[in-house]
């Protein structure tokens, strides 16, 4: 959360921007891609499920809020991006502040069924609708990002914009998170009762990290539909938040740089085993298992306290 | 037509109910949301089409064995993955089992692939029909067995000790280790019970509709409704939450729409929680705010 962390994280933006120097390969600009847009996914969700401790899962659906009012705007009627992206961003920050609404009725799992519930209505209603929304078939011929004359037609170019959009994720949600902004949604996950003690308007605190964690996954939405170029109801199903979810707890819950690692590790795994059919699920979710029975804490922070354990054991004779 | 859809819906609800019974034992007696159920139950359904289609043995065993192996599966579950986790936060968890439930999703698909497989009914004959409205010989075992679980579980947290202890268990924790009992015996009993339950929910619905490696995200996402959606700390919180989610979507798709059954059901359990956050049969609770 702090910025004592965010050395390790600079150098890996650096070697990911590095990448298109080494491979010109296309599927390895794709992959890439989307392990940064995965990764600023899975940031949106460590700040309502690890910094603010809302029982959330309703992540996918934003994501694909973002994805699909970017692509119906600039496939359906050709809107230009500097429209598009303001009104996805609002979009996905008056959706994530409607569903803050419930968070106030309900907590625990009564909160995450009613998050699971409008996720699962979000795919469903998206598959029913042929028309604007394609239905099940989803939506082909998204243009790529493009602004006044230009537009970012290689593959490389489309990477290089996901990766800025990645980085600005990622600083100022470390900003964020240092601000009172961040010092308000850990007083939540704390306790509830506390943070009123001290005169946290609760209505108004839960409301704001509900809208600002749906603008980042809707932003990643966004990336995703101009990156990709066509997206369909599958690519915003449960499965994707299993996935994010699992990427912010293998990182580490609550901690910044490791659910960034965790991210871009999570999302080579499917690549190194699409050949195989079935094996993926069993993957992770052996994965999620092991590290929550070893490392409950999460990868990360479990490597961060080795050079404390072996100081420990240094002091104690 | 109304008598059908009230068939339909009752059969359904039944089914919901039962599933959801397994969910809420496990939520209270132990406190683990458990996001795997429904896989318990997808795999119930594909043991039972192994046993009965493709071994050929006749039904009513194929069901037994099915019910002892997802018992089993269970118990290898909760001993080897859930017992050993050292973190409290029910979160996190819940998050284990959902890991939990794409293992054994994936390990499905490996075994019996992604199809949707037919499985032969568990008492085969012409349905009954009376008044417009059939019900298939399934149909009618699968509604009269789960009538008979809910009167037993019934039987069991009101009247032996064996279920008064997950009740207090469930009610407070602290107190009911101070006399005497014990954490994880009412964690590995509760798992159990809930084991039972989807195999027997899973070995019935087979045959009924079908069997697919796939089904159990949506058994877990209606057996979390229905038990938060009738209380989850009320004993006929799952049966009501069950029916009412099962004549709903009948309902709705016999009236409304087929094709937004899904999403209607599941905005009515929005608005429901929204009203009364505590379940339909559960008390008033304090606002958040």
């Amino acid at each position: 959360m702090t910025m004592r962390a965010s050395y390790p994280i600079m150098a890996l933006f650096v070697a990911l921007a590095a990448l298109p120097l080494v491979t010109a390969s296309p599927y390895h600009l794709t992959v890439a891609g989307l392990a940064l847009i995965f990764a600023i996914l899975a940031q949106g969700t460590n700040l309502i499920m690890g910094t603010a401790g809302q029982a959330s899962f309703a992540h996918a659906a934003f994501f694909g809020l973002g994805a699909y009012t970017t692509a119906v705007l600039s496939a359906k009627f050709d809107f230009p991006l500097w429209l598009t992206l303001p009104i996805a961003l609002c979009l996905s920050f008056v959706v994530g502040s409607l569903l803050a609404y419930p968070a106030l009725r309900v907590k625990g799992f009564y909160l995450a069924l009613v998050t699971l519930a409008f996720s699962e209505i979000f795919t469903s209603v998206v598959g029913e609708m042929p028309g604007v929304l394609g239905g099940t078939e989803g939506i082909t011929g998204i243009p790529p990002f493009s602004l006044g004359g230009w537009s970012a037609e290689s593959r490389m170019s489309k990477y290089y914009i996901v990766w800025v959009g990645a980085v600005l994720a990622y600083v100022s949600l470390a900003r964020l998170g240092a601000s009172h902004f961040g010092r308000v949604a850990r007083s939540l996950r704390d306790s509830e009762t506390g943070a009123t003690a001290i005169g946290v308007n609760l209505i108004a605190a839960k409301v704001r990290i509900f809208a600002v964690s749906a603008v980042y996954m809707g932003f990643a939405g966004f990336l995703y539909a101009h990156f990709m170029q066509y997206i369909s109801p599958t690519s915003f199903g449960f499965n994707v938040t299993i996935l994010v979810v699992s990427m912010v707890v293998v990182g580490g819950l609550g901690d910044a740089t490791g659910v960034l690692v965790g991210a871009l590790v999570l999302s080579l795994l499917p690549q190194l085993t699409r050949d195989y059919v079935g094996v993926e699920p069993v993957i992770y979710g052996g994965l999620l298992i092991i590290i929550i029975l070893l490392l409950p804490e999460g990868v990360v922070p479990a490597l961060r306290s080795i050079p404390r354990r072996l100081q420990r054991k240094a002091a104690a004779p | 037509m109304l008598l059908q859809i009230l068939v339909t819906g009752t059969t359904l609800g039944l089914v919901y109910s039962v599933v959801a019974f397994g969910f809420q034992i496990v939520a209270r007696g132990s406190n683990i949301f458990n996001f795997a159920h429904g896989e318990f139950v997808a795999l119930a359904t594909l043991i039972y089409f192994s046993l009965s289609a493709t071994f050929g043995l006749a039904p009513v065993v194929a069901v037994v064995l099915t019910v002892l192996a997802v018992v089993l599966v269970s118990f290898v579950v909760e001993r080897l993955m859930l017992a050993p986790v050292r973190v409290r936060d029910p979160l996190v968890i819940a998050i284990l089992t959902i890991g939990i439930g794409t293992l054994m999703r994936g390990v499905m698909i490996l075994v019996w692939g992604h199809d949707v497989l037919f499985a032969p009914p568990v008492l085969a004959g012409r349905p009954f029909s009376w008044a417009g409205a059939s019900i298939s010989r399934s149909d009618v075992v699968l509604v009269a067995t789960c009538l008979v679980v809910v009167a037993a579980l019934y039987l069991v947290f009101s009247r032996t000790l064996w279920g008064k202890k997950i009740l207090a268990a469930a009610i407070n924790p602290e107190a009911a280790r101070l006399v005497g009992v014990e954490e994880g015996a009412t964690r590995v009993s509760v798992f159990l019970l809930a084991g039972l339950l989807a195999g027997i929910a899973g070995a019935l619905v087979a045959p009924v509709t079908f069997a697919s490696s796939g089904s159990g995200f949506n058994f877990v996402l209606k057996a979390f409704a229905a038990a938060l959606l009738g209380g989850l700390d009320r004993f006929a919180g799952p049966l009501v939450g069950g029916m009412v989610l099962g004549l709903l979507e009948a309902f709705t798709a016999g009236y409304v729409s087929s094709a937004f059954r899904e999403p209607i059901v599941l905005a009515f359990v929005i608005l429901a929680l929204m009203l009364r956050p505590s379940g339909l049969l559960g008390g008033p609770t304090e606002r958040v705010t």
